[in-house]
């Protein structure tokens, strides 16, 4: 059954901001996250007339995850850190932007936080969303959470001295 | 720290960073509208189509023990990059010469008519037609526009289709002729401009394909080739696999499931009935 014009709008306003979360924490820009999470509601909206009310939200995630990864593909040649550098952009210190910390990840894994962590998925959703085994789901959680403790027991003692 | 530590510190710094929203509702639908004319006009765009030649049914329907006998397969990765028409050509040469054990390999670039083109005009190519022949197979490899991919199904009916996640696979009767085709739409190209801005004008793109089958959820598309070539050859059926999981997207119960719809784009499946 397909879902009427005004679906899509209740649809769009209920997940823009949520999907606009879980694509900055991939693209790591607020404007590229927008971006994204327009090109793929634009792809939902093509498709809403066969998307079914129970699919459109994997659809729509599937969409923003890949259309993230493909960006930052794109955009530049990615590099995990294991540090996040000292001096953010617009000259803000690292230890000011607790997102900064999103930098020791690749993109890949923090696809898999962005999902687990903010959009509150399964490791079996998160797997089908991202196309990988659920155990890579795992092992790929376990890791992103280990670096970012490290980080965060790093920023701690570098700030308690 | 817990690992609802780390979310509620990630949720308190996004809240905090989060600027006002731009995007709004209707440009998303002025630009989907705009973008599914293109589609249904036909606009072009890159697929990527196998085709195991109608020779391998009728072995397979006999039980023939020869027909099982695995073709040449191919081990080259193509890059997931867009290619111009030219490295195209040399990709699907070199896969067949890699593979070593084909007794002829054609590759040609046709028009819209299917006439062979040659020389700078390749340039204008409708698709591009790679043959592998073995003494026991005959297996094609379609690159094409989006425009000129077969989607009536009528030489590939579709008896049983299967939903899965992510994709749509059906097994296709292999009385008469056989077909077995990859197909991918990973871009649509507008008078001069990719949707997908990191295609450029005149490229063609191989991507990721991605099988039905788990154990291969993820493999380039010369890999999804030989897999493709692989499962019809151990699976007495012929497997249609649709790719890019995300426009290919299917609900498992979606309504179409049954129909006799055959080979499906599906930005072209509004355009036909499926029931």
């Amino acid at each position: 059954m397909s879902t009427s014009t005004d679906d899509f709008e209740a649809f769009y306003l209920a997940r823009v901001r949520p999907m606009r979360r879980v694509a900055f924490v991939v693209v790591r820009d607020w404007d590229a996250a927008e971006d994204v999470v327009q090109q793929a509601f634009v792809k939902v909206y093509v498709a809403w007339p066969r998307v079914r009310r129970g699919t459109a939200e994997a659809y729509l995630r599937r969409a923003v995850v890949n259309t993230a990864l493909s960006r930052v593909r794109r955009t530049k040649r990615e590099v995990a850190v294991a540090e996040v550098p000292e001096v953010a952009v617009d000259g803000a210190d690292a230890a000011d932007d607790p997102l900064a910390i999103l930098a020791v990840l690749p993109p890949a894994q923090r696809a898999v936080v962005a999902l687990r962590l903010l959009d509150d998925l399964s490791v079996t959703e998160t797997a089908r969303i991202l196309r990988i085994s659920e155990g890579a789901v795992k092992s790929q959680t376990a890791r992103a959470l280990a670096k970012l403790r490290d980080h965060a027991t790093a920023s701690g003692r570098d700030a308690g001295t | 720290m817990t690992e609802s530590e780390i979310r509620d510190q990630l949720n308190l710094a996004l809240s905090a960073q989060e600027p006002p929203l731009r995007a709004d509702v209707h440009a998303v639908r002025t630009a989907g509208v705009r973008r599914r004319r293109r589609r249904t006009t036909g606009v072009v765009a890159a697929a990527v189509v196998l085709v195991a030649s109608a020779a391998l049914a009728p072995g397979l329907l006999r039980g023939d023990e020869h027909a099982r006998d695995r073709p040449p397969t191919a081990t080259t990765s193509i890059p997931s990059t867009p290619s111009t028409p030219a490295e195209l050509a040399t990709r699907l040469e070199q896969l067949a010469a890699e593979t070593g054990d084909w007794e002829s390999v054609r590759v040609v670039a046709e028009d819209a008519q299917g006439f062979a083109i040659d020389g700078a005009d390749r340039q204008f190519a409708s698709r591009w037609k790679a043959t592998y022949t073995s003494p026991d197979h005959v297996v094609t490899i379609i690159v094409t526009h989006q425009s000129d991919i077969p989607v009536t199904g009528t030489d590939t009916s579709c008896t049983a289709p299967l939903e899965f996640y992510g994709a749509t696979s059906c097994k296709v009767s292999t009385s008469g002729a056989g077909v077995v085709r990859l197909l991918e739409r990973p871009s649509a190209y507008d008078g001069g401009s990719w949707i997908i801005p990191s295609k450029p004008p005149g490229a063609w793109t191989i991507r990721q394909a991605t099988s039905f089958r788990d154990d291969v959820l993820s493999v380039s598309v010369t890999e999804g080739v030989r897999r493709a070539v692989d499962a019809v050859l151990s699976d007495d059926t012929l497997t249609a696999i649709a790719l890019d999981p995300v426009l290919d997207f299917t609900d498992r119960s979606d309504d179409e499931s049954g129909g006799p719809c055959g080979w499906i784009v599906p930005e072209q499946r509004d355009n036909y009935s499926c029931s």
